[in-house]
């Protein structure tokens, strides 16, 4: 093999387009010629650079959405409070303004030519709303569990509260579920209280089958104790859901709103369908549904949905498990 | 993280791997033991890249599917090679070249990079075939290596 030859196959290696016998031949390759593995060393370098580049340029443009959380219920001491707690490095924080004004410009450019919405590129807006549901605000949702059990379907309705994706409370009838960076815990019935539960700690069924949905949610990698909007949004890009834009929509208000549909060929535990509502203007997720399917088997939550109630600042002891003991 | 990278096409399975062998580092007991530290937390990570590949959980994350000669042989290279790292004058470099990629350019390196998005996702993004997307991307790869070696060519 030429020395061109070999050049090309380390090359191509970066561009996913070796078959198995051309792998087998760049190991041989690697471990024979000390120039193709500088070359691919090389090559190396260059994947770290784009991934922290592209990563660098994500940051810039969440420091502008991260600094400016319009819309919301907050005091001026508040967004204060925010900035100083996302702790931008040195070099952004002093070219915080201008690295902010570049990023608003782009928005705004790539917005402009995307016009109308419906011709918008669905996993653009994915990332948008994805980039919304990762901004540091408290947020209230409705929930809503449509369970189907032997052909009979019962309805149960709770509040969700999240700090961001950092800390959140579930709130039901018959059990409350919290977690945050330490981990899970649920109270049951005012009175028990189970802090990292498991399935197996929990000995009413009808409980276990309630909360199985949830746990096997945090279960999946990575491993986190919150569970959000922002974290279904997490799931949906790492489990590779195929995202396509569904029909723009108003709300009962005459607010815009964007409508994505991603779908899972093979679930398994995981929702088969989750369809987001987002405001036009802020990528807010406004509704959020996850569907596991027509139940061809038990499931705990058959369909779930997020429904937008509140973003005003919540109290610290809303997130705490002590607060819902012996209520 | 770059060759953990190169081993999973994945930025999300590299993270995991990367905070799986961070975690092993720090919880084990008498690191002032160890002579070489770099040589044994590149083994670490080595290991960890190799289970993780061999286990269930790459399926997870779409990861590139690998000969496991190759993934050895890589594997190899990371822990045995001279671990140059990037320049600050190669990343500067780098961050230059890529201003001058137009906007659709940029928008494919997003995709591929900063999002994960495999060639199939991205054609579907761009309205392009899986096939066109990763010429493309080979070709910008190519073009950003060559401005980034003539500007610090230049530069010296």
């Amino acid at each position: 093999m030429s020395k061109n030859s070999h050049e090309s196959l380390v090359d191509r290696f970066f561009q996913d387009d070796l078959d198995a016998t051309e792998q087998v031949a760049l190991a041989e390759l690697l471990s024979q010629s000390p120039a193709m593995r500088e070359r691919f060393q090389s090559q190396i370098r260059t994947e770290g650079q784009l991934l922290a580049l592209t990563a660098r340029r994500k940051l810039e443009i969440a420091i502008v959405g991260e600094s400016e959380p319009e819309g919301r219920n907050t005091t001026r001491a508040d967004r204060h409070t925010h900035w100083h707690r996302w702790k931008a490095p040195g070099l952004l924080r002093r070219n915080a303004m201008v690295i902010a004004t570049l990023a608003a410009t782009i928005l705004f450019l790539v917005n402009f030519f995307r016009m109308p919405s419906s011709s918008a590129s669905a996993a653009e807006l994915f990332m948008q709303i994805e980039r919304a549901s990762l901004q540091l605000v408290d947020r209230v949702y409705g929930l809503e569990r449509i369970v189907r059990r032997d052909d009979k379907f019962q309805r149960v309705t709770g509040k969700l509260s999240c700090r961001g994706s950092r800390a959140f409370v579930a709130e039901f009838p018959k059990e409350v579920i919290g977690g945050d960076a330490q981990g899970l815990w649920c109270v049951l019935g005012s009175t028990k209280a189970l802090k990292f539960p498991t399935l197996d700690e929990i000995e009413d069924e009808h409980v276990r089958l309630e909360l199985g949905w949830l746990l096997r949610l945090r279960a999946e990698p990575p491993d986190q104790s919150v569970f959000s909007a922002a974290r279904v949004l997490s799931l949906v890009r790492i489990y590779d859901y195929e995202i396509r834009a569904l029909p723009d929509e108003q709300d009962a208000t005459g607010v815009k709103l964007n409508a994505l549909e991603c779908q899972l060929a093979n679930s398994s535990d995981l929702p088969r369908t989750v369809r987001i509502w987002s405001d036009e203007t802020s990528k807010e997720i406004q509704r959020l549904e996850l569907d596991w399917g027509a139940g061809e088997r038990r499931r705990a939550a058959d369909l779930l949905t997020f429904e937008l109630i509140s973003t005003e600042k919540l109290d610290d002891d809303r997130f705490r498990m002590e607060t819902y003991l012996s209520r | 993280m770059a060759y953990l990278y190169s081993m999973t096409g994945n930025r999300e399975a590299s993270l995991d791997i990367f905070q799986n062998a961070a975690v092993a580092i720090i919880e084990k007991d008498g690191l002032d033991s160890i002579r070489d530290f770099r040589a044994w937390s590149k083994e670490v990570v080595r290991r960890q890249a190799l289970n993780f590949l061999r286990s269930e959980q790459r399926h997870r994350f779409n990861c590139r599917a690998l000969e496991p000669e190759l993934l050895d042989a890589i594997s190899d290279v990371f822990v045995n090679g001279p671990g140059q790292a990037s320049s600050g004058a190669e990343f500067e470099s780098l961050s230059e070249c890529f201003q001058e990629l137009d906007e659709s350019q940029k928008r494919l390196i997003d995709l591929r990079y900063g999002s994960d998005f495999s060639f199939e996702q991205i054609a579907r993004t761009v309205d392009s075939t899986a096939g066109a997307v990763q010429r493309s991307i080979a070709r910008i790869r190519a073009a950003l290596r060559a401005c980034v070696a003539g500007r610090l060519e230049m530069g010296s």
